[in-house]
Order: C-alpha cells, then structure tokens, then sequence
C-alpha cells in the first residue's frame, strides 16, 4: 500500500488523501518524508493541532522542520502566541480570506511548492461545506497555482457527520487529480 | 412552436439576472432558482428542456443537485449542465460523464459561446 500512495504522490500534483485516527499518523509521517526528502519548502497548513504539537511530533518522528513554513490556525483562539519566524498565527479558523491570503504569500514569498492541509476536513467544524470548495478551488485556479508542486488535502473521519465527511470528498473530488482513499471501509472493499 | 424552457440555478442573484437576460433576448423562456433545494422543489412541478447548474452553491451542491435529478425518475432524463468556475480535474471530468452532464460552461463566460453551447444542447 505505501509503494502505491508514494507512486500516487510522485504522480500527481493535487491530492485528496482519506484517513482515519488509526493510520493517520503514519501515514501523514510517510506522505513528509516523502515530499521533505525533495528538499523544497512546504507550506503546512495546521488546521487541527496547534503549530507547537505539530513541530513537536515532526522533530520526533526525525524530520527537519528547516524547510517548513507553518501555519496556524488554532493557537491565536485561546492565547496571545509567541511570534516564531517559520509561522504565521491567524486570527482563526474562520477566516478563510485570510487562511487564502497567507498561503498565497507563503507560495510566492517563502517559495513553498508543497501545500499541506493538515486536515481540511477539520474546517468543517466552522465552515459550510461549500466555502471549503470554493476556497480550496481559489487556490489551485490561482496564478500562484503554478508555483505549487503538490497539494495535500487530509481528510480524517474524526468528529464530522458522515454524511458531511462524504459531501465535502465528493466535492473536492472533482477538482483533484487523485483520491487515496486510506480508509479501512475503503480497504475491505479493495479485498 | 413552443419555446423552450431553461432553468437556471445559482445562488449569485447577478449571474442569475444576467443569464436570464442573455437566454430571454434569444427566445427561451427562463426558470430561475438560487439554490439546488429550489431547483428540487421547482422540479416537481415544472419540466425544463435544460437545467444550468451553479456548481458551488451554499447547500446542496451542483453535483448533489445532478444526482438528485439522476435518481428521480421523474427527471433522471432532463438535459443537464453545468456552470463553473472550477476547472474540472481528469476524475471530475469522469464523474460528469458518469452523471451524463452534456456540457461545463466556466465563468466568465463570452456571451456568444454560452448561446451556442445552448443551442447544441437543445
């Protein structure tokens, strides 16, 4: 299965990767080192962790974060963050001009080719399903798009209607060049 | 000979008034609904020769519209397509021919295209 999600990341440029909690952090860990050993800068979008966890679980997991521009979307909610130099804190995760705004400017002024959505399916939580398309969809039609390499969308079954989880991967689907469903549904059916 | 009758259904009221005003000067006669759940509902009673479909709308979505539409027998045969802003990836382009959607029209559009595409589709 990791030969074909690495032939599928190598492949294809915007991608929409279904997990559940289980194989979640395994997988996110492989899908990093992945795109970390190309040496290009990534762009994480951290929509469920706070930028502390998540630099915490990469630097134990053995990755450099040094080229790795963070955003984060939680922390800004319950305290006054302590600026660092690779992230920027948003005011929430409400406001997706902004969330746009800032990964434009990552793309173009940090010069982050890999985009990470870790996980978009967290913003259903504050946000109609439809406003995440179409905010997904203003990145990619962007003019910046071009600078992109790849595009991480996660999706986790964790916490979000079923129903909802399954409109919003539709959706997205139509956009994307590839969906890796990671899913354990999805593996029994595979056999 | 009766007109034709085309439904339109987008939640953004100046692209509603817009293309009704283009379809209505070529002769059409024009159906307006601004969410998927008012196409729907206006389906029951009415039977358009086409339906325009707003892709990303608050709500149902033109995909979950379409399906709807395929699985009504009332309506799984009615023309559809679809009007975008998006540009469909490879596995999108499938599922549209999956949902027999005849054609995208992707905003901005140019006036004299849209009617043409129309017109092929009727």
């Amino acid at each position: 299965m990791l030969a074909n999600l690495l032939q599928d990341i190598e492949k294809n440029k915007f991608l929409l990767v279904l997990l559940e909690e289980d194989n979640y952090p395994k997988t996110m860990d492989e899908i990093i080192k992945s795109v970390e050993k190309t040496k290009t800068m990534i762009c994480y979008i951290c929509l469920s962790k706070p930028y502390t966890d998540v630099v915490d679980e990469l630097r134990k997991n053995g990755i450099d974060t040094d080229n790795f521009y963070f955003m984060d979307v939680l922390t800004s909610h319950y305290k006054k963050p302590e600026p660092v130099e690779n992230c920027s804190f948003l005011s929430s995760p409400v406001d997706l001009e902004e969330l746009r705004a800032e990964v434009i400017k990552a793309i173009q002024g940090k010069n982050c080719s890999v985009v990470i959505f870790d996980t978009i399916s967290t913003l259903m939580i504050y946000q109609q399903s439809s406003s995440i398309v179409k905010f997904t969809h203003s990145l990619v039609s962007e003019k910046t798009q071009e600078n992109i390499k790849k595009l991480f969308l996660m999706i986790k079954e964790s916490g979000i209607p079923s129903d909802d989880m399954s409109k919003l991967t539709k959706d997205l689907e139509m956009f994307a060049d590839k969906k890796i469903d990671l899913t354990e549904s999805q593996a029994q059916t595979k056999g | 000979m009766a007109k034709k009758n085309i439904m339109i259904v987008d939640d953004e009221e100046s692209l509603l008034e817009l293309l009704g005003a283009i379809l209505d000067g070529e002769g059409y006669e024009v159906t307006k609904a601004n969410s998927g759940e008012e196409c729907i509902e206006k389906l029951k009673t009415e039977k358009p020769d086409l339906v325009l479909l707003d892709m990303m709308m608050p709500g149902m979505s033109g995909r979950e519209v379409c399906e709807n539409i395929r699985k009504n027998p009332a309506t799984k045969n009615l023309k559809v397509a679809f009007i975008t802003v998006a540009k469909f990836s490879d596995s999108g382009k499938e599922t549209l021919k999956k949902m027999n959607v005849l054609d995208y029209i992707t905003k901005p559009f140019d006036n004299a295209d849209l009617i043409k595409r129309v017109k092929k589709m009727l």
